[in-house]
């Protein structure tokens, strides 16, 4: 049987059980007034939500059994999918077959104060027990990114898993799980077991992903999710989020790791649910498996992966530049002078690093680096082909007296900021 | 069960399951803590309660601690003060510095904290939530940049009241308390009880008044401050509300031994003062109060009231009026022996013989005089006293209580001619059913309540036409609206903002008419002399052959009664709060002293004179009692649709054309169908005292005291 099919048998199974059978199979559980059934508040793919379509028969059955066991009267089901008719219609069905006191609530988030005296559960935990109803043993729920779940042996390493879900990149420096990052060394040992993982959902990291890039996802998107009611999850979310962005702009110190680190690790300690648990792992893990690559922000001005907008610079190949000038009529800063007769000059103080320019070139001759930019880029060149030279000799008489620009927003900017330098003679 | 705990180095016994955080408050020991509350529910968010448990790895709040037997808690450590100190700094950067110029200051739980851990947010990046003040509510303010998150307000609101206003909104990654939709309190069904701004541990929910610990309670509860005799009112209110006419009843008769009468005349300062006017309009307290006190029997307190032993003392009541009644009542429940002098056949003073029966029926007056032969008061009525000193043979104290029953009559030409009236005397006479000598057509000079208790009085004595005409204007006339009203519905014609010039002679010494001037300014100048500007040429005469004087009344009492006499002729108390007379042993109370006043203030003077004398006779002064059960409120009151915008219930009148004629009773009360809803529309100001207050660290031991400093 698979957790992700409906496991009727598993119903069937459990009328035929006394309490004392159930507790044999499945162990003892304390007194509570009500099972709430809901996905961790951490989980933000939301991927084990399938269960409830693909498995209603195995989620009753699940409750009927922990309500037995705890003495609960009645059970909640908490998920945005029970909007869906029919998977509200299906988990009714097979309550009401069950005998079930159920309600369907539509939230992505429980509040555990109101739940005081209720036992939380997940689903997965529901579809497990369902499997042990029916004499099987439940595997291990997980998917590779966007893909499917699957079900796996929990004691097959992550990287097996990876290789079975499809082709695992040569540049995978680590993977991205619950909010939390392991390096790519530790994926041939670890196991889906130990993993154990909320939400289910891996997503591989290779060169192309900047990992501070990353931590700052995953911390605005816990940020979005909390309920701001923890000391440490709603203040230490938002000191995080202050000192990753200055990293990730480019005015990050070393106090901004230290800072952070030690708020991290307080936090893994200091919440009172599952998103709060999960808040400072973005940090924690980030500083202890990916450190040189985080602090090389700091340290070298440098972003590996190229991520990191302020650590990237945006400059016209003045060799490849034909002077078509598409590329500042589409740059929303104008920042891109264009002198007729020479090549374009992107200013980089203001350049958002947007990357507009780079579409819109119909030469390719704009580049972004995460390095330096050339010295031959820094100034703008007079351009080679005849017919603009010949405009540009038409105006090279009347360029020494004004140096007025075509794009004329600029001129005064251009004229403050003093990076242009003249072509010399 | 109790078990065995170990906190620090103090070892404690406590009910198994206790929550150690309390415990540990309870026992003097010092935990500091911010969203824990003692009548809220855990939440374990502010991490400041953080203990280590001995066996176990790591911090867990004591707030969520259950104690069992053997438990060994640490309370100080550098894990501990590294964590808790961290939740702070978190907590205070996003809390505005300006300690000093926020209203809460000295009165601030947080402000204590931040002195106890001495932390400040220096390391963190601070920030500012950015949200406006909330000015819009009546009673209670916002101010959501102060917040802390700590919950209690949440809690407090849904959990310990059962209303569940306040909750949690989320606006671009900020979350913050508020009501649905943001929507004003009022319209969120706020009952204004005030439990958000009890617990709050910063300015964050605060009163829109402010006060210092002192008039913390006169502030909040101004009904009970303002109330002469300061009755309980919410606790009786609430007791109406259940249905519970004699222990509702049995609150108010601890402070005052008239409430049926009181519910039908009282002047009412707590209306003017009651928090819901803030809110709509006013509870009906006087309509309410009268209600109780017309549905019980009165057994319930009766049974209960304080009787002490016999002293052997002796004291003179001279006055049966309400002061005079009061005195004499407590003074009896004192042990003394207490015999009533009245001059007139009834007691009652002003209640029987000044304040028309149409609005206060003389069997209640009956009815609640008859309370004083609980006290075993002697009554003698009929008995006239001009020199108490002579009684001092006889008593041991004297209490000279005899209102002012002389009206007065202005110096104006014609103020002697035959069919002249003077107030005081004209009501009593109506009230005896003797002849006053009243004509056809009626002018009665005066604007305030008395003028009005004339004027009616002679509609229903059969005048034929009753004019009224008074000094002032309009807008500031002294008598109540509604009496301005009702007699203008029974035909009285109310001329405001006129001087009296003269009454004018028929010629064979009796009143033909007055002749009025119009008011143009009236105001009183640098030296607080009346000035008068009449306007030009505007002199008018109304027609009729009786006149009723009704400004103003003096005391009744010979020149030469030996006593020391004051303002106004009344009897002088020269010591500073004290009500004893220029005659050691005489005392007096009531109109007598003050001047023409209320009946509720007579009852206050009455009081004041009972514990006087006690105190003079050798007693201990203390007349208070308890006549209602001990009980205390439940802090949960619940949900109401609509709270905020319930209407008030007025009393019903019977109409003009049907009650102009006799003297029955014009008002029936509030009906029963809304007694219930209008005693509901109470804030219940008093419940939020009865919420546990905030624990300081100052509160306790000197080694709390010692850390702090370092």
């Amino acid at each position: 049987m698979s957790m992700l099919m409906n496991n009727e048998a598993a119903l069937a199974q459990l009328s035929a059980l006394t309490k004392e059978a159930l507790e044999e199979k499945l162990g003892k559980r304390e007194k509570a007034g009500a099972i709430t059934a809901a996905l961790y508040n951490s989980d933000m793919e939301r991927r084990k939500d399938i269960l409830l379509a693909k498995n209603p028969a195995g989620i009753i059955a699940g409750l009927c059994a922990l309500s037995c066991l705890t003495g609960a009267k009645k059970a909640e089901i908490v998920s945005p999918c029970v909007a869906d008719a029919a998977v509200a219609n299906g988990l009714k069905a097979a309550a009401e077959k069950a005998g079930l006191a159920l309600t369907l609530t539509e939230d992505d988030f429980v509040t555990k104060t109101e739940h005081r005296s209720d036992l939380l559960v997940s689903f997965e935990e529901l579809a497990a027990i369902a499997e042990k109803l029916a004499g099987e043993e439940p595997k291990a729920l997980y998917a590779v990114g966007d893909g499917d779940l699957a079900e796996a042996d929990p004691a097959m390493t992550v990287k097996a898993f990876l290789e079975s879900q499809g082709d695992v990149p040569e540049d995978i420096k680590g993977i991205a799980v619950d909010h939390a990052f392991c390096p790519a060394g530790a994926l041939e040992t670890v196991t889906l077991g130990q993993l154990a993982s909320r939400s289910g959902v891996i997503r591989v990291l290779t060169g192309k992903d900047c990992i501070l890039d990353r931590a700052r996802k995953e911390i605005l998107s816990l940020r979005k999710k909390s309920c701001g009611k923890c000391t440490f999850c709603r203040e230490g979310l938002y000191q995080l989020q202050v000192n990753m962005d200055a990293v990730a702009a480019g005015r990050g110190k070393t106090t901004n790791f230290e800072m952070s680190q030690e708020i991290a690790e307080a936090m893994l300690v200091s919440c009172n649910c599952s998103l709060g648990d999960d808040a400072g792992k973005p940090v924690t893990t980030m500083m202890e498996y990916f450190r040189d690559e985080a602090e090389a922000h700091v340290r070298r001005k440098e972003c590996k992966a190229g991520a990191c907008l302020a650590f990237l610079q945006i400059y016209v190949d003045p060799a490849k530049c034909q002077g078509a000038g598409e590329c500042a009529k589409v740059c929303p800063v104008d920042c891109i002078e264009i002198k007729p007769g020479y090549t374009a000059l992107i200013e980089s103080f203001d350049c958002t690093r947007c990357g507009k320019c780079i579409d819109a070139c119909p030469n390719g001759a704009i580049v972004r680096t995460a390095g330096k930019v050339p010295r031959n880029a820094e100034t703008a060149v007079r351009l080679k082909n005849a017919a603009a030279a010949a405009a540009g000799a038409a105006d090279a008489d009347d360029d020494e007296d004004d140096g007025a620009s075509r794009s004329s927003a600029r001129a005064g900017a251009a004229r403050r900021h003093r990076t242009l330098r003249r072509p010399g003679r | 069960m109790s078990v065995t705990i170990k906190i620090d180095d103090r070892t404690l016994q406590v009910e198994e399951g206790m929550n150690v955080l309390e415990a540990a408050l309870q026992n003097g020991i010092y935990i500091p803590h911010l969203c824990h509350h003692p009548d809220l529910p855990e939440l374990g968010s502010c991490r400041l309660c953080i203990v280590e448990v001995e066996g176990e790895d790591g911090v867990t709040p004591s707030c969520k601690l259950e104690a069992k037997d053997g438990m060994v808690i640490r309370t100080k450590s550098d894990q501990i003060s590294h964590l808790r100190n961290l939740s702070m700094e978190l907590i205070l950067a996003a809390h505005p510095e300006d300690c000093s110029t926020c209203p809460k200051y000295g009165q601030c739980e947080m402000q204590t904290l931040i002195q106890y851990m001495n932390v400040s947010a220096t390391r963190m990046n601070r920030r500012v939530k950015g949200f406006k003040m909330n000015e819009e509510n009546p009673l209670i303010i916002h101010d959501m940049n102060r917040c802390v998150m700590c919950g209690r307000c949440v809690r407090a609101c849904g959990e310990l009241r059962g209303v569940g206003v306040l909750q949690y909104n989320k606006k671009e990654l900020e979350t913050y308390v508020g009501t649905l939709h943001d929507k004003l309190l009022k319209d969120a069904d706020c009952r204004f009880c005030g439990a958000c701004a009890e617990v709050c541990p910063t300015g964050t929910i605060r009163d829109a008044m402010n006060y210092t610990p002192i008039e913390k309670r006169d502030t909040l509860i101004p009904c009970q401050a303002t109330c002469p005799v300061h009755t309980d009112i919410p606790r009786y209110i609430r007791y109406v509300r259940q249905g519970k006419y004699a222990e509702a009843t049995a609150v108010i008769h601890e402070k005052l031994p008239f409430p049926e009468c009181l519910g039908r005349v009282c002047t009412r300062a707590c209306e003017g003062k009651c928090r819901r006017g803030e809110v709509n309009e006013p509870v009906s307290i006087r309509n309410i109060k009268r209600y109780t006190a017309e549905h019980t029997d009165n057994s319930l307190w009766m049974n209960k009231i304080k009787k002490l032993p016999a002293t052997g003392k002796k004291v003179c009541v001279i006055g049966g009026g309400p002061a005079g009644m009061t005195a004499a009542y407590y003074l009896g429940k004192q042990g003394h022996s207490v015999t009533l002098k009245e001059q007139y056949p009834a007691l009652g003073g002003q209640m029987h013989y000044g304040i028309p029966s149409y609005r206060l029926p003389r069997d209640v007056v009956e009815k609640e005089a008859g309370f004083l032969s609980l006290a075993d008061v002697k009554v003698e009525t009929g008995v006239r006293v001009d020199h108490p000193a002579e009684l001092l043979s006889e008593f041991d104290a004297v209490l000279v209580a005899v209102g002012t029953h002389k009206g007065v009559i202005l110096p104006i030409p014609g103020s002697d001619l035959d069919g002249i009236l003077v107030n005081a005397t004209f009501l009593r006479q109506a009230s005896m059913g003797e002849e006053t000598g009243m004509g056809k057509k009626v002018v009665i000079l005066g604007g305030g309540n008395v003028a009005f208790d004339c004027a009616r009085s002679a509609v229903r004595l059969g005048a034929e036409e009753v004019h009224l005409a008074c000094l002032e204007k309009r807008e500031v006339m002294l008598a109540d609206d509604e009496e301005i009203e009702q007699a203008t519905e029974e035909g009285v014609h109310v001329h405001p903002g006129q001087t009296f010039d003269q009454i004018l002679d028929d010629g064979n010494g009796h009143v033909c008419g007055v002749q009025f001037s119009n008011v143009e300014k009236f105001y009183f100048d640098e030296n607080r002399r009346a000035v008068t500007v009449k306007e030009e040429n505007s002199e008018h005469v109304i027609e009729c052959d009786t006149v009723i004087f009704a400004v103003g009344q003096r005391i009744d009492l010979a020149e030469d009664s030996g006593l020391e006499r004051g303002r106004g002729n009344s009897i002088a108390t020269p010591t500073e709060g004290s009500l004893a007379t220029s005659v050691p042993g005489i005392f007096a109370a009531g109109d007598a002293v003050y001047g023409t006043q209320t009946v509720i203030k007579a009852v206050a003077s009455g009081r004041d004179a009972a514990i006087e004398i006690d105190k003079y006779l050798g007693g201990d002064g203390d007349i208070t009692e308890t006549l209602a059960p001990a009980d205390t409120a439940d802090q949960w009151i619940g949900h109401i649709d609509g709270f905020g915008y319930l209407e008030r219930s007025e009393e019903e009148f019977i109409a003009a054309e049907e009650r102009d004629h006799d003297f029955r009773p014009i008002s029936t009360g509030i009906c029963d169908a809304e007694i219930c809803g209008e005693s509901r529309r109470c804030l219940q100001c008093d419940l939020r005292f009865g919420i546990t207050g905030h624990r300081l660290w100052s509160d306790y031991s000197n080694d709390a005291k010692e850390e702090a400093a370092i």
